[in-house]
């Protein structure tokens, strides 16, 4: 065939009347359409520098929505940070005090021991027969 | 500023750009559309593969800097579209002739106007495995070079020589056996 080519390379396909004006404005509508869509087709392609409409069809609440929870974040482990020192200095603190509450308490039994043995006979048999 | 290069500046340019588009489709819609026809066969899949190509002609148009001919970077995505619709087509078809679907539709096609060789032609191409087909196509229609189309299809020159061979060989076998 590469030598004789007996057959014919004469083009047998016709189109539609009017087809390729038609054709034309077809691919620039859906062209168009998708810039409006703002749909992502491939990468490196023109829309990518345009996010602008895709972002603004967003809810408030969702577009705010990483913004809200980055800032939870940040709020919690500030919070942590914070407070953790804290914490131990109350622990430390309350220890302290637990120890000088029981110091107290335990000074005022001896107290108290002490003030039963003092008493005298005569007050301890009041004591005992009192109804 | 030539015209090509002229048309990549307004491309590349965002503003510019949609305009642009519009005179590459008004160039190469019709080019595109008879290379695509040739493998699909039917105006309304040679359609559908076609607006296919521009669309992703569109949203690629932001990488292309330019290394190949602006021709040759479309003609690349319009055989890649035309590829992945065959074996598409293949898949659904497995079960039918090729050549008994191509004689079927072109029969019936109000826009195919070829003679009884022309249609045997074609009834011969739609045998062909894809790959094959674009081949055969580009060379033998197209009248392209070996280096033209291993640019196209980004395949090694001999390996292209090598399937046209086989595919003119089947074409004949075809020939020869219809008579």
């Amino acid at each position: 065939m590469d030598k004789k080519e007996p057959y014919s390379k004469r083009n047998p396909f016709t189109v539609p009347e009017g087809y390729f004006p038609q054709l034309e404005k077809r691919v620039m509508r859906r062209i168009g359409s998708e810039l409006q869509a703002g749909q992502v087709v491939g990468k490196g392609m023109p829309f990518q520098s345009h996010p602008g409409p895709r972002a603004a069809r967003l809810p408030l609440r969702k577009r705010l929505l990483p913004f809200i929870g980055a800032a939870a974040s940040i709020a919690i482990v500030a919070f942590i940070a914070q407070t953790w020192p804290d914490r131990g200095r109350d622990e430390a603190e309350a220890l302290q005090l637990d120890h000088m509450i029981s110091k107290e308490y335990a000074e005022q039994g001896a107290e108290s021991a002490y003030d039963y043995l003092l008493l005298d006979n005569e007050t301890i048999y009041e004591y005992a027969t009192e109804e | 500023m030539g015209k090509e290069k002229d048309l990549l500046k307004r491309l590349s340019e965002p503003t510019t750009r949609r305009e642009a588009f519009a005179e590459v489709v008004h160039t190469y819609s019709r080019p595109l559309y008879m290379q695509i026809r040739r493998l699909v066969t039917w105006h309304e899949d040679a359609d559908d593969v076609l607006q296919n190509t521009f669309l992703k002609a569109w949203s690629a148009i932001g990488n292309f800097r330019g290394d190949s001919q602006l021709s040759t970077w479309l003609y690349r995505i319009a055989m890649n579209e035309s590829l992945t619709f065959l074996q598409k087509r293949q898949a659904q078809e497995a079960v039918a002739e090729p050549a008994e679907t191509a004689a079927w539709t072109l029969e019936g096609d109000p826009y195919f106007d070829g003679d009884k060789a022309e249609q045997l032609l074609q009834e011969a191409i739609g045998t062909l495995p894809e790959k094959q087909r674009i081949v055969f196509c580009m060379k033998y229609f197209d009248e392209m070079k070996y280096e033209e189309m291993s640019a196209v299809l980004e395949t090694s020159v001999g390996a292209l020589k090598a399937s046209y061979h086989i595919a003119v060989k089947k074409i004949e076998a075809y020939f020869q056996a219809s008579d």
